[in-house]
């Protein structure tokens, strides 16, 4: 290919005027991204074709095999390179004054546009591959909430891949810094992560995910293999040769070591060498990753608060992780780690951290009334009496053999005895604030957060009681905000004294609508 | 038997649960009866003010106020205006919206 050289040396934004609208040139996309594309395709072709090989082989013979494979993996390698090909060389993108603006597309051309003042975040990764010929993914983010027009998809832009070079200069650019400002003295170290925290990770809610997706991918390869039934049969001669208890005590101590490790290595990956900086122009960095390196920026002016997020496991360790409440930066999934700026951590190191961030968190969280408690033990009274109700259920329907009842039994009265223990742990969790200019809001048992919220990041509030809490005096307060999830609540308080808490949060929002007695 | 009940008394719990109320400065609403919800928007903070009206509504005159705020969460319906009371509270909440300064945020 011909092209023009990628690396342009960034225009002068500052110098020009508004006629540098026009004059400000199209830059392509690296031309590395094709090699990259490609070796990974074939990579994609090997692992898929090797078997699919070896399958035809069995019933046929090789050559035949071959000849079936091997052409095919060649054209679905060319037509992919090829529109990779196509793809980088359509793609254009140029940077001016106000505004970010790709053309892409190979059927249908679509010019994109953000404005620049909208942009709340840069992010850059970058796997292995495409670390090794010099190439990194730019995100550009706007982050708009809310049920407005438009997919995720256009509301960020997305450059794949440009040049290491390039990529930096591009998010340095785009948050309103020159590049050439940022020195490694002009930055503040907020956090730094140590290879020590790793020990928080089997204890994350990932290890008996990874050992529940361990046991179905068994499964699934079995049924693969034409005999879905083999563990089974497997587990039942075990069983029969050992005794039950210890092949069920073994499987489980084995399932939960492989989900602890698998935890360990992803979480391993997802942080190694994590690092927190405050850069010169106020901008978040968090920079992690062991084979994808990723990079976010965030501009401290979109950042409303933080929550301080506690997963039952890790806050037994004394441990918790730091996110960031910040606009456009969603965290509706769970399991999105992409607005954690400091992982699990000892709790004084994440605290120090959150503090660095948004000022003094230090409060005195007023706990809720005796009636938030009543509840929650109604609620544990009605997981025991469903628990109960089904176990006994299942004895009655099908006579179970005795190991299963046990086993069913000692399942029941340990999640009874959780669900009971949940209710007092999560009345414990519940408690709300103020400190300098936050709103703080503790709740949770199995995932315990805090959240401290800028008061004047709020922008709403949604009062809600259900006529139980009527009943018992409660009420839960939401304070609507543009940042993170959007809205966060106090959940469970006194129906008066939240009333004069919102209004001393905000004051002057809820005022006109309070009727006093005094 | 249930549903016949239902359309018959429905409506008219509604009309009667449901408050709405426009000060200079925020939009509150007060909907639900078995879990009563309070939402106040700030007008500071009010981003897009939507009217809508669905063919039903036209035959009754009526229309939907939906006032947008930055948050997911935080958009706040007045449903069942009539249609001028509609479009004259569309009006004002677009110029008091219109004079506050500052991005919402």
């Amino acid at each position: 290919m011909t092209e023009e050289p990628t690396d342009h040396a960034p225009a002068a934004t500052e110098a020009t005027e508004a006629t540098a609208v026009a004059e400000e040139p199209w830059l392509r996309l690296h031309r590395n991204g094709l090699k990259v594309a490609a070796i990974l395709m074939l990579g994609v072709v090997v692992a898929g074709g090797v078997p699919t090989a070896v399958g035809i082989a069995s019933g046929t013979s090789w050559p035949i095999a071959l000849a079936w494979v091997v052409p095919c993996a060649a054209v679905v390698v060319a037509v992919v390179v090829a529109f990779e090909a196509i793809r980088l060389r359509v793609t254009r993108y140029r940077v001016t004054d106000a505004r970010v603006e790709m053309i892409s597309g190979i059927w249908f051309k679509r010019r994109r546009s953000l404005a620049r003042e909208r942009i709340r975040s840069v992010d850059l990764s970058s796997n292995p591959l495409e670390r090794m010929f010099g190439v990194a993914n730019v995100k550009v983010g706007t982050g708009e909430t809310g049920s407005g027009s438009g997919s995720a998809n256009e509301r960020t832009l997305s450059l794949a891949p440009v040049g290491r070079a390039e990529a930096d200069r591009l998010r340095a650019e785009l948050l309103r810094r020159s590049a050439v400002e940022v020195g490694a003295d002009g930055e503040q170290r907020l956090a730094t992560w140590k290879p020590g925290w790793l020990k928080y990770a089997p204890l994350s809610f990932l290890t008996p995910v990874l050992a529940g997706a361990a046991v179905g991918a068994v499964f699934q390869v079995a049924d693969w293999f034409g005999n879905g039934g083999l563990p089974v049969e497997v587990t039942g001669n075990l069983v029969e040769e050992y005794g039950a208890w210890p092949v069920l005590g073994g499987g489980l101590a084995g399932l939960l070591l492989f989900g602890a490790v698998a935890s360990l290595i992803l979480q391993g990956e997802a942080w190694w060498n994590h690092r927190l900086d405050r850069e010169v122009g106020g901008t978040l960095r968090v920079r992690r990753g062991l084979m994808i390196s990723r990079s976010l920026s965030l501009e401290e002016q979109r950042i409303r608060g933080v929550e301080l997020v506690e997963p039952l496991g890790v806050r037994t360790a004394g441990a918790g992780r730091l996110d960031v409440v910040a606009i456009g930066l969603k965290t509706d999934q769970e399991g999105s780690d992409l607005s954690t700026l400091v992982p699990a951590a000892p709790m004084a190191t994440t605290r120090a951290a959150a503090e660095a961030v948004i000022g003094p968190i230090d409060c005195e969280l007023r706990g809720h009334p005796r009636a938030a408690l009543h509840r929650r033990l109604r609620w544990a009274a009605a997981t025991v009496i469903v628990l109960v109700a089904a176990a006994v259920t299942v004895n009655l329907v099908w006579s179970l053999p005795a190991l299963l009842g046990a086993g069913v039994a000692l399942a029941v009265v340990l999640g009874c005895a959780f669900a009971v223990w949940a209710a007092f742990d999560a009345y414990a969790s519940l408690g709300h604030g103020h400190s300098r200019g936050h709103l703080v809001s503790r709740r949770g048992s199995v995932r315990r957060a805090t959240v401290h919220l800028d008061r004047s990041g709020i922008i709403g509030w949604r009062l809600t009681q259900s006529v139980f809490q009527k009943r018992m005096g409660l009420m839960t307060l939401d304070a609507t905000t543009a940042a993170g999830k959007g809205h966060y609540p106090v959940i469970d308080a006194d129906q008066h004294e939240i009333l004069d808490f919102a209004d001393e949060s905000v004051p002057d929002l809820l005022r006109p609508f309070l009727i006093r007695n005094e | 038997m249930i549903g016949l009940a239902s359309i018959a008394t429905l409506p008219v719990w509604w009309h009667r649960v449901h408050r709405w109320e426009v000060t200079d400065t925020a939009v509150y609403t007060l909907t639900g009866y078995f879990w009563r919800t309070w939402r106040i928007a700030p007008m500071s903070r009010i981003q897009t003010v939507d009217t809508t009206q669905g063919p039903l509504q036209h035959s009754f005159g009526l229309s939907t106020v939906v006032v947008t705020t930055a948050s997911s969460a935080g958009a706040v319906t007045l449903e069942g205006l009539d249609q001028e009371t509609a479009s004259a509270l569309a009006e004002r909440l677009t110029q008091l919206t219109d004079a506050t300064p500052g991005d919402a945020t």
